[in-house]
């Protein structure tokens, strides 16, 4: 942290620096093949400072080195040599100067660093500070604290999933659709070859082409292939593009007509454009950590009167005090839910799916990244089975429960009903069940546990005049315990419906209902 | 030394949902509070994160390091003190002292039969 900060504060200082006026004595363009950034933009200047003269290297505090030929060759365009240009003098040690101030974006660095300072100085405080006594009443402070907590990391995973946004998913497509307009223009290449990638297992290629064009009679050189960057596996695949601009060789590039160092071979979007879906994943989960509703005070059904609105459960009443059921979920929101996420999981791992392929057919498999990949795609497979078996459902007769208001120690009335072909099911039953659960935090995941404390066979019966509908009644237990919601410990009560289908996906929903205390009278 | 009390009409701490509950706070302390106060709440305990529901509080305004309140809270008709495998729920009287900072909580019961609700003992009980 010490060093990023004092990269940071003599970025900043040097805004302030003295303007003088410089003189470029040279400006070229350096290339080294074997460096990540090849094209580096050298410079030098003369100045006088205080009746001195000094001779001047530094464009800015950080080297103008880049692996865009484009961006050394803006630069080179804006300091040609003999022009006279405003450069930046530190008045404490004239020898040094910037054409340009350091770059504050240095600062955000810091950010990182500065969290696990935070973590370590409140972890030190609460060994060192003895514990107050502890108040409930008072908990309700460290739950605003958890919240604090949960919002900041909530908020840290959607800065990085809208960081990562713009280099991944905005730049690539912005750039696309600017691209159609530019013009196609005849480019000869200069050198072509797949560049190697060192990592610390395994190599990745980039397809490097270096090529020059003619623009209103000057020659613009550019390195850029496609607008997506990075490198990734697959040497074969790389090879075979290369094979097509040998040097010498003349083809289509698309040239930016409002800034012809602006330039591209491939202007369409490319497969690397899947990995956008990594910086949608962090936005998502942060956002949905961010709308998590842990420790708020509201008991949700935990006190009511009669009359109170009902939200534990998603009830309908009618006038005369019976009511229509909803289950729990539906089996077309369940299918859809299925859908949704057999397509992003399985949409994720088949770009990487489709590199241990592509290896493997050029002879070049990579054993490694194949047994890592085939639990993902077991799971893969799954869930696009458990799509399948959802759908399926959806075609299900579809039961319909009217209830009489329940009260502990009462009779419950029900009365069910089936809309579609109740005939396909052979075995149907209704039971009442009481159930507890308990949510608690395990790192930024929320974990439910839950065990069902009461379980009473309402009826059940083979196939037969009663699959279409029918009435019963159960007495609800005195000695047990209503319905009662807060935000992470809940006790609710269902009526769970089965039918076994021969051959096909069953019918298996829960109900919740509205268990209210006992009555007055009762008591 | 420091000390606070809650002392029960009758001590009685069991009560039937809709009930009064009708008390004494009393402090012993070092020094007069800066503040005090008396609450009524339930909170959840068990594999759950702790959820807390604060009904009532009733603050005591008082310059001397010893003294003493009465309270009467109406109690509401639900949720009942039960518990089970996974959640239980407990109703406090809570009286709380600030400079010097104390804290005491007594157990209160809410039920229809003045007991605590235990899961899964109502018969044809599955856990």
């Amino acid at each position: 942290m010490y060093l990023i900060g004092k990269g940071f504060w003599e970025n900043y200082t040097s805004r302030s620096w003295d303007k003088v006026r410089c003189k470029i004595l040279s400006s070229t363009i350096e290339t080294n093949e074997l460096a990540d950034n090849p094209y580096d933009f050298k410079v030098t200047y003369s100045y006088t400072y205080a009746e001195r003269s000094y001779t001047g290297d530094r464009y800015t505090s950080t080297s103008a080195a880049y692996s865009d030929y484009s961006k050394a060759q803006r630069l080179a365009d804006r300091y040609p040599v003999g022009s006279e240009v405003e450069c930046l003098v530190n008045p404490k040690d004239p020898s040094k100067a910037f054409l340009v101030p350091g770059n504050l974006l240095i600062g955000v660095v810091m950010v990182f660093p500065g969290i696990f300072v935070l973590v370590g100085f409140f972890l030190l405080k609460t060994v060192w500070t003895s514990p107050a006594p502890r108040s409930v009443a008072k908990s309700k402070g460290l739950i605003k604290t958890g919240r604090s907590a949960q919002r900041g990391i909530g908020g840290f995973l959607l800065l990085v999933g809208a960081g990562l946004s713009y280099p991944l998913l905005i730049m690539p497509v912005s750039r696309t659709l600017e691209a159609k307009n530019w013009t196609s223009t005849d480019c000869t290449v200069i050198e072509s070859s797949v560049k190697r990638h060192s990592g610390d297992k395994s190599s990745t290629y980039s397809v490097e082409v270096f090529y020059s064009y003619v623009v209103n009679g000057k020659e613009y050189k550019s390195n850029r292939y496609k607008f997506t960057g990075g490198s990734s596996s697959g040497y074969e695949s790389k090879q075979k593009i290369v094979d097509n601009y040998p040097p010498g060789s003349h083809f289509t590039c698309f040239v930016n007509p409002t800034d012809p160092t602006d330039a591209v071979i491939e202007r369409g979007l490319t497969w690397e454009i899947a990995l956008s879906i990594i910086p949608l994943l962090f936005g998502g989960i942060g956002l949905v950590i961010l709308n998590l509703k842990p420790g708020q005070n509201q008991a949700i059904g935990g006190r009511f009167d009669a009359g109170d609105a009902i939200r534990a459960t998603d009830v309908d009443f009618d006038v005369a005090g019976t009511q229509e059921l909803r289950p729990s979920a539906s089996p077309r929101g369940m299918a859809i839910g299925a859908t949704i996420g057999a397509l992003l999981w399985n949409g994720i791992i088949s770009v990487f799916i489709y590199q241990v392929w592509q290896g493997w057919s050029t002879g070049h498999g990579d054993k490694g990244l194949t047994l890592f990949m085939i639990p993902f795609a077991l799971v893969g497979l799954l869930l696009i089975f458990g799509t399948v078996y959802f759908w399926l459902a959806t075609a299900n007769p579809i039961p319909i429960l009217t209830i009489s208001t329940a009260y502990l120690g009462k009779e419950l009335s029900i009365n069910w009903r089936f809309k579609g072909r109740s005939q396909v099911i052979t075995a149907f039953s209704i039971t009442l069940e009481g159930r507890e659960s308990a949510t608690y935090r395990r790192g930024t995941d929320s974990v439910t546990v839950r065990n069902t404390f009461f379980k009473k066979d309402v009826f059940s019966g083979a196939a037969g005049s009663a699959m279409a509908g029918g009435d019963v009644k159960v007495q609800i237990p005195e000695s047990s315990m209503h319905s009662f919601t807060s935000s992470n410990n809940s006790i609710t009560w269902f009526l769970t419906v089965k039918g076994e289908i021969p051959k096909w996906p069953d019918v298996n929903l829960d109900f919740p209902i509205m268990v209210r205390p006992v009555t007055k009278e009762s008591i | 030394m420091n000390s606070l009390k809650i002392d029960f009409e009758g001590g009685n701490t069991q009560f039937l949902p809709g009930e009064i509950v009708r008390g004494r706070a009393s402090w012993m302390l070092d020094k007069a509070p800066k503040s005090a106060q008396i609450s009524l709440l339930w909170h959840t305990s068990g594999r759950g994160t702790e959820d807390v529901e604060v009904l009532k509080t009733e603050s005591i305004q008082s310059s001397s390091p010893i003294g003493e309140m009465p309270f009467t809270f109406q109690l509401p008709d639900s949720p009942y003190s039960f518990t089970g495998q996974l959640v239980a729920l407990e109703w406090n009287i809570e009286l709380v002292t600030e400079s010097p900072d104390e804290v005491l909580t007594e157990i209160i019961v809410i039920g229809p039969k003045r007991a605590v609700v235990r899961l899964g003992d109502s018969g044809d009980g599955v856990s």
